[in-house]
């Protein structure tokens, strides 16, 4: 054995990789089926009436089980956006969208057309792929609606 | 049982990128050595240790095990937060209030550069609709600050602002990762991370431990103006991030009043003399400075007149925007709020500070806040 301690690489690389099967429980399986038929449900209180997107099984402000499901959206406003950089391609744009009818916002892509500008405030309704099959990719991007 | 706890001692590491000599534990070693030889306090007479660590970040499960023994937890009662070590010291303070133990010892570490943050970050969102996106927290943070700046007028210039005077400041502080005299241009033409945020508007990865020792009222007595009394604490949790306005910061306002209340604090921005806020990102500064009441009004005269270094002395020690790690950032508050009370802050002392309040801020886009003001036992 060496005794040149300085052949010993003082760093170890490791990757951990542990599979997951996250059970989604029944407020966020309504939420993930319904993509598929390209409807957003929301989760609402009947004590306080707020409405959660994607859904819950209980209101943690008023402490109480939730049974009640409404729809929401499609369409909805912008609540905030990033734009991330993106080198010789523009950057992908990511976007709070709150859906129409609900009090919480949901994040995704935000789908801009050449000459288009983000905006908070602004309307955008959702791009839906054809096959879907339940997963929050169901739903492509948001884009931007024209005005008029 | 005690009528009061103390803080007789503090010791931080250097901050930097990448400290590629030491291993975690072993720079958690440097602090509780340092802060032992310079309290005098003896490893044997400390009977109670609190840990803050992420095990993501250290590439361990229950990571606080390899640190055990370096805070001197062997066959002890060491316990592990895994959130800013702010809260741990908060519950050290409880186990000294209790009764039980006269020392705790507090310290928090992490080595962001071991890892990737936005893969570290990324198993902090939901993992149904949102990690499919590919969110982390320097997109969290882009969406929070776009929002903020929507609602409050604040630009990219005042963030620049802003980060420019607190980068000048570290540069009187000798454990600052990130320091210099950079123009407001050179940050707004920083490459972009997310949003309006640019890489000088951010802290970088960093690399650093801090260690903070508390004691019950009968032996602070021995440490003379080393001894530095918390007078109030609060913490509180809000809502998951897109369950609530990101442009104001609710549950600090809620932390503040309880911490304010019980240190008989009525009139913050003039009983305070230095405030340790726990911004990463140069528009958390203004938003927490206004949960905290640090000011009244428009945020953005509130930073031009912080950027000239005028009212209250927020982040004398640069702050976290220069570099501190994740779950360090407020301990590493507390540690320069007891510094700048007890008159040990050197370079960047603020002249008479007696006063003072350290901040941490945990989870997507500050969840959690905890705040705890500091008095010292005299002028300095």
């Amino acid at each position: 054995m060496s005794a040149n301690s300085n052949s010993v690489d003082p760093i170890v690389e490791q990757k951990i990789q542990i599979p997951y099967s996250y059970v989604a429980g029944p407020a966020v399986s309504r939420f993930l089926t319904g993509l598929k038929d390209c409807v957003f449900y929301a989760s609402e209180c009947d004590a306080c009436g707020r409405k959660t997107v994607p859904p819950l099984s209980f209101c943690g402000r008023c402490w109480k089980p939730i049974r009640e499901f409404v729809t929401v959206g499609p369409r909805g406003v912008v609540e905030s956006f990033a734009s991330m950089p993106g080198g010789e391609t523009p950057g992908v744009v990511y976007a709070l969208v709150r859906l129409r009818g609900a009090d919480t916002c949901l994040p995704h892509l935000l789908d801009l057309v050449p000459g288009q500008k983000a905006q908070i405030g602004a309307e955008v309704e959702p791009v839906w792929n054809e096959e879907r099959e339940g997963s929050v990719l169901d739903i492509r991007s948001f884009r931007l609606r024209q005005a008029g | 049982m005690t009528s009061g706890v103390a803080i007789v001692g503090v010791a931080q590491t250097c901050y930097e990128a990448a400290k590629d000599h030491l291993a975690y534990n072993e720079l958690v070693y440097e602090v509780v050595a340092k802060l032992l030889r310079e309290t005098g306090v003896k490893m044997a007479d400390i009977h109670s240790q609190i840990t803050a660590s992420q095990d993501m970040f250290d590439g361990k499960t229950i990571s606080s095990m390899s640190v055990n023994e370096v805070v001197g937890g062997y066959l002890k009662s060491e316990a592990k937060v895994a959130a800013d070590g702010l809260q741990a010291a908060l519950y050290g303070a409880a186990r000294i209030l209790s009764g039980s133990f006269e020392y705790t010892l507090i310290t928090a570490h992490a080595k962001e550069s071991e890892s990737r943050r936005p893969a570290v970050t990324v198993s902090m969102f939901d993992p149904f609709t949102q990690r499919p996106l590919g969110l982390h927290d320097a997109i969290s943070s882009g969406l929070q600050a776009e929002r903020y700046l929507h609602v409050s007028g604040v630009t990219e210039e005042n963030m620049a602002e802003l980060s420019r005077r607190r980068h000048l400041d570290a540069k009187k502080n000798p454990l600052a990762q990130r320091a210099g005299d950079f123009t407001t241009k050179q940050i707004l033409e920083s490459p972009q991370m997310a949003g309006p945020l640019r890489e000088m508007m951010v802290s970088p990865s960093s690399d650093g431990a801090c260690a903070v020792l508390l004691a019950s009222a009968e032996r602070a007595s021995a440490f003379g103006k080393r001894a530095v009394w918390i007078t109030g604490t609060g913490n509180c949790t809000d809502a998951y991030w897109t369950e609530r306005d990101l442009a104001e910061a609710r549950a600090l306002e809620l932390a503040a009043a309880k911490a304010y209340k019980a240190a008989g604090i009525r009139n913050p921005a003039k009983e305070l003399d230095v405030a340790e806020i726990s911004a990463r990102c140069a528009f958390e500064e203004p938003m927490y400075a206004d949960a905290l009441q640090l000011f009244d009004g428009d945020p953005r005269a509130w930073i031009r007149q912080s950027a000239k270094g005028e009212g209250i002395a927020v982040n004398p020690s640069g702050g976290a925007i220069t570099g501190n790690p994740t779950s360090v950032a407020g301990l590493t508050r507390l540690a320069e709020a007891y510094l700048q009370v007890s008159g040990q802050a050197g370079e960047h002392q603020v002249a008479g500070a007696r006063t003072a309040l350290a901040h941490a801020a945990d989870g997507i886009c500050g969840q959690g806040h905890t705040v705890v003001v500091l008095r010292g036992n005299s002028g300095n």
